[in-house]
């Protein structure tokens, strides 16, 4: 295996790419000095971009690098995913950064650096590389969330995800341990492979795979491991938090969906239980807790604890038949587009008015920029999963696999809690639309111009896909 | 003989683990982490793998500990401030992480003897150990240069202070 | 005789003979060298006072002296510190140096009554790390003490401590991974071996200061701030500024000084290995001396052995009297200075050093 032919290094290239970039801000920052501002941002369009491309028209697929990593239609989904909120960001987030003053070079290396970890976790091909995947995002994460660390509740929020994180990583790290220790490897196929000879009622095996599975369910904020998720959110720079709770949520279940569908499938009734209960408890939880919100952060946070049960029933889907990964799949980059959006445009409205990121901020807003107004209502609905937006067309795919599956239980929960989410998804455009501004309050200054460009194209993705849901569904469904 | 020796290692081992989480004063519990590490840096002798050991002293007795113990000299936290800050709650959060060993150790005791179904590990020396983690490993091996760049980035950037603020 | 017995009869010995014999000894006399040494330099006579019956011998029974004044002086233990600690620091330090002898080959190993005997306690595979391991454990020693004695000048003298020898142990890490990728490997009589050949057809012998001068020139430097002596004296500044062993009084205060003089020692005899090619001696082979087509000259075996061992032995204590020359001649670096020497220069150079060698070997090599 471990011969020059099966490196196949070219398949790795876009993590390359986004490396490489990532490297290159360094150095221009360390040549430039403050004259690079502008460059940084060029430096990591072109790695994404090029990235990006190289995703989409792999030169090389299949294993690489002696088995420990494989580029297969999950990774390329996944890669796609990641990409493009990155990009997003990039895009969209420059007036954000320019006006809290975040360091730009750190920004955007440790961006860079977090994408390559989560690129190199959705193409997983062995634990160890999975385990670096996530030390390398989250370690990124955990300095991001600390870029403006001198504000009240952003050293907390830092020391928080970086506290929690570190103790999901040490039971993920544990589990594998174990499942090592019963396999024989780390390789993910041959663990596949050796279970199907081993007998699965081991309770080392089931216990390995329950830590691991205990350690990403707190990656991804799944209830009952998800109160660290609101305050961290809530506690980071609005642009951190858009870049993790998408790219960071969907490299992680995309990482949890290889360990655990292929590789442990076998294994899936010891952990199979535990799943359910979580995703029924999350759903549940995220809901309700996202209702009585006064911050649009929070209650962004809680919908994406939310979001996080419907994806499970996903995971749970694809254990019974591997094909009902691709809801998984699709719904990620709605799931991705539409928080990445409104995090950013979130921040930018409420700059205007308290700052603090209230709800309260929203009102009167469709009277003074209805175009705004308009995407908002889109990208809301979007999570709200109303047709026809791809919202919909995602919680269709979920909850019909989990019928699928047998879960009909969970999707009826599914169904019942979205309607209840759709009360505070509506309330912000309700304050939008009908609520008046309150007095002697200024008139809204237009947003920057990328931003409301990359809101643009995102509510139009959202109802693109929503009517040819096949156009993203044919790449997800190569798997 | 080597049985007695791992015995030994692993009791003050898991001796310095209880220290670490159980001592009021903090620099005893970074000073019980250091037994912990060298024991385990025996452990590694005793696997026949000398170039871990020397790792496990460097890098975390020679570095790791000492920048603990450098750090919390430095707070010099007195024993009130830490009464203090013991809240009551914070004792239900051992209550997962003993469930977490109680499962293990039933694990470890149900598994019985047919829990490593590897082979003999290979010999660990240091040409042994480079060939492994410059051909099968050497992508994970690269990540982790990208983690401790991404590591000294974040260092940097919050700890810096800008000009301006002097 | 029993194989076991005889294996421990011999370690046993090697351990007393170069432990007590030489290093003990070297060390002891390291104390009376730097005060004759320091008082030749600032025109004084010098520690002459000691007597006995009339006799001063250049003033080494101030030696005894030294040794009887410890050993009566009260040992002060600071109340609300931590005793048991502050017992144990001196030790640590002491310990981590003395260990680090197991491993230096003496010379090449001889056959007395049938048995090849190694001229070292132990030959570890790792034995270029062990040394590095243990010599980062001296750092405890620094800190335990500074903090167990509860007075905030001897904690503050533990802090410099630690930060000096943190930044000095990665510019010493890095400058020996030079001299691995030039021999091949950690085990030190395999770095000494590696260094019996010549270059130039025979004229240059091949030493690794010549395969890495910059390695050299980075790790003396950063091999003395580990002992933490003048220049890089800040952790403790007994001049001025106070230092972690502060609060100490008698035996344990000439453990500490011991301790230090023990890693000049250690120092001294690891730079020989590394880079003054250990026991071997310029054009002296293993039938004799051989300069060439000059010079022939045979010796017998013993004669060869006697030269090699002789030889380091006077390495080492050239190595020794030139710290203490460095000690005399150098004044303290500023703090902040030392600080970014470590890491702003002498870092990037050892890291230039690692680069270019591995190109060169890899190429070459």
């Amino acid at each position: 295996m471990s011969d020059a032919s099966s490196l196949n290094l070219l398949s790795l290239l876009p993590e390359m790419l986004v490396a490489l970039a990532g490297l290159l801000v360094i150095l221009a920052n360390a040549v430039g000095r403050d004259s690079a501002d502008g460059a940084h941002r060029w430096i990591s369009l072109l790695g994404v971009l090029s990235a990006l491309w190289f995703t989409l028209n792999p030169l090389a697929t299949g294993a690489a690098m002696s088995g420990t990593a494989v580029h297969d239609g999950l990774a390329m989904a996944g890669n796609t995913v990641i990409l493009a909120v990155l990009l997003l960001l990039l895009l969209g987030g420059e007036s954000y950064l320019k006006s809290r003053r975040i360091p730009l070079a750190e920004y955007h290396s440790l961006s860079l650096f977090a994408a390559t970890g989560m690129m190199s976790l959705v193409s997983a091909g062995d634990l160890v590389t999975v385990f670096m995947g996530i030390e390398v995002l989250s370690i990124s994460l955990y300095c991001m969330a600390a870029l403006l660390n001198e504000e009240e509740g952003g050293r907390e929020a830092a020391l928080k995800y970086f506290l929690t994180g570190s103790f999901a990583s040490g039971f993920l790290l544990f589990g594998m341990a174990l499942v090592f220790g019963f396999t024989g490897t780390t390789n993910l196929d041959a663990i596949a492979h050796s279970l199907t000879s081993l007998d699965t009622d081991n309770w080392m095996l089931i216990g390995g795979a329950l830590l691991m599975l205990i350690g990403f369910l707190f990656k991804v904020s799944v209830a009952p491991f998800h109160n660290w998720a609101p305050d961290v959110y809530d506690g980071s720079p609005a642009i951190v938090t858009a870049f993790m709770s998408t790219a960071a949520k969907a490299a992680a279940f995309t990482g949890l969906a290889r360990v655990f569908v292929p590789a442990l499938g076998e294994a899936a009734d010891a952990w199979i239980p535990m799943l359910a209960l979580c995703a029924a408890l999350t759903m549940i939880l995220g809901n309700f807790s996202a209702l009585v919100q006064d911050s649009f952060k929070r209650m962004l946070a809680y919908s994406g604890v939310a979001h996080a049960g419907y994806l499970l029933l996903g995971i749970l889907a694809a254990s019974s038949d591997s094909a009902h990964m691709a809801s998984v799949l699709f719904y990620l980059l709605p799931y991705a587009l539409i928080n990445g959006v409104l995090f950013l445009v979130g921040a930018a409205i409420s700059r205007q008015r308290s700052g603090k990121n209230l709800l309260d901020d929203f009102k009167g807003l469709a009277a003074d920029s209805p175009l705004l107004a308009i995407l908002i209502t889109v990208c809301l609905l979007a999570l709200a999963g109303i047709p026809p937006t791809a919202g919909f067309v995602g919680k269709f795919y979920l909850f019909m696999g989990a019928v699928d599956a047998g879960h009909v239980g969970l999707a009826c929960l599914g169904i019942l809690t979205s309607v209840v989410s759709v009360y505070f998804y509506l309330r912000v455009i309700v304050y939008a639309w009908f609520h008046k501004a309150p007095a002697g309050s200024a008139p809204w200054t237009p947003l920057d111009g990328g931003l409301v460009l990359v809101t643009g194209l995102s509510a139009l993705l959202l109802l693109v896909l929503g009517v040819w849901p096949n156009l993203w569904l044919s790449i997800t469904a190569t798997i | 003989m080597e049985n007695l020796v791992f015995i030994l290692l692993s009791l003050l081992a898991v001796l310095g683990g209880l220290g670490t989480v159980s001592m009021r004063n903090p620099v005893h519990s970074v000073l019980c982490l250091l037994l912990t590490m060298l024991c385990l840096a025996g452990h590694y002798i005793l696997l026949q793998a000398p170039f871990m050991a020397a790792v496990q002293i460097i890098v975390y007795a020679g570095a790791i500990i000492i920048l603990f113990l450098f750090v919390i000299v430095l707070l010099n936290l007195r024993d009130d401030v830490l009464k203090r800050r013991t809240l009551p709650m914070g004792r239900l959060y051992y209550i997962p992480a003993g469930l977490a060993v109680m499962l293990v150790l039933t694990g470890l005791f149900r598994a019985g003897s047919n829990w490593i179904s590897g082979g003999p590990a290979p010999e660990g020396t240091i040409e042994a150990l480079g060939m492994e983690l410059f051909t099968k490993w050497v992508y994970p091996f690269e990540l982790t240069g990208v983690l401790l760049l991404a590591a000294m980035v974040g260092a940097v950037a919050m700890t810096r202070r800008d000009k301006e603020e002097g | 005789m029993n194989p076991l017995l005889q294996h421990s009869l011999i370690a046993t010995a090697k351990i007393g003979v170069i432990l007590l014999g030489f290093i003990m000894i070297v060390a002891t006399l390291l104390t009376w060298a730097e005060r004759k040494q320091s008082a030749v330099f600032q025109h004084r006579i010098g520690a002459n006072r000691a007597d006995i019956f009339g006799f001063r011998v250049l003033g080494l029974f101030n030696i005894i002296a030294d040794g009887i004044k410890s050993f009566t002086k009260e040992d002060w233990v600071p109340p609300f510190g931590s005793p048991i600690l502050h017992n144990l620091a001196p030790f640590i330090g002491l310990f981590g140096a003395m260990v680090s002898f197991a491993v230096i080959p003496f010379g090449p190993p001889i056959e007395i009554m049938g048995q090849t005997i190694t001229m070292q306690v132990v030959d570890l595979n790792i034995g270029l790390l062990y040394i590095v391991a243990f010599g980062s454990m001296g750092v405890y020693s620094v800190v335990i003490a500074g903090w167990a004695s509860n007075n905030k000048y001897a904690l503050f003298g533990a802090l410099r401590g630690i930060s000096q020898m943190i930044s000095y142990e990665v510019v010493l890490g890095l400058s020996l991974i030079g001299v691995i990728l030039v021999t091949g490997s950690v085990r030190l009589p395999e770095i000494i071996a590696w260094q019996g050949d010549y270059w130039l057809n025979g004229w240059i012998p091949r030493w690794g200061i010549f395969a890495q001068p910059l390695a050299f020139l980075l790790f003396f430097p950063a091999a003395i701030a580990e002992t933490k002596r003048t220049p890089f004296d800040v952790p403790e500044g007994e001049s001025e500024i106070i230092g972690y062993n502060l609060e100490y009084s008698g035996l344990k205060f000439g453990l500490f000084l011991l301790g230090e003089f023990i890693e000049i020692v250690v120092l001294s005899a690891f730079v020989s290995v590394l880079f003054f090619g250990g026991w071997h001696l310029p054009w002296l082979t293993d039938e004799g001396i051989r300069m060439g087509t000059l010079l022939a000259i045979d010796l017998p075996e013993i004669v060869v052995w006697l030269m090699r061992v002789l030889g380091f032995s006077a390495k080492i204590i050239f190595f020794c009297l030139l710290q203490l020359q460095i000690r005399w001649t150098l004044p303290r670096f500023r703090f902040d200075h030392l600080l970014r020497l470590g890491w702003k220069e002498m870092m990037p150079l050892a890291l230039l050093n690692i680069f270019v060698t591995a190109i060169v070997v890899y190429y070459i090599g």
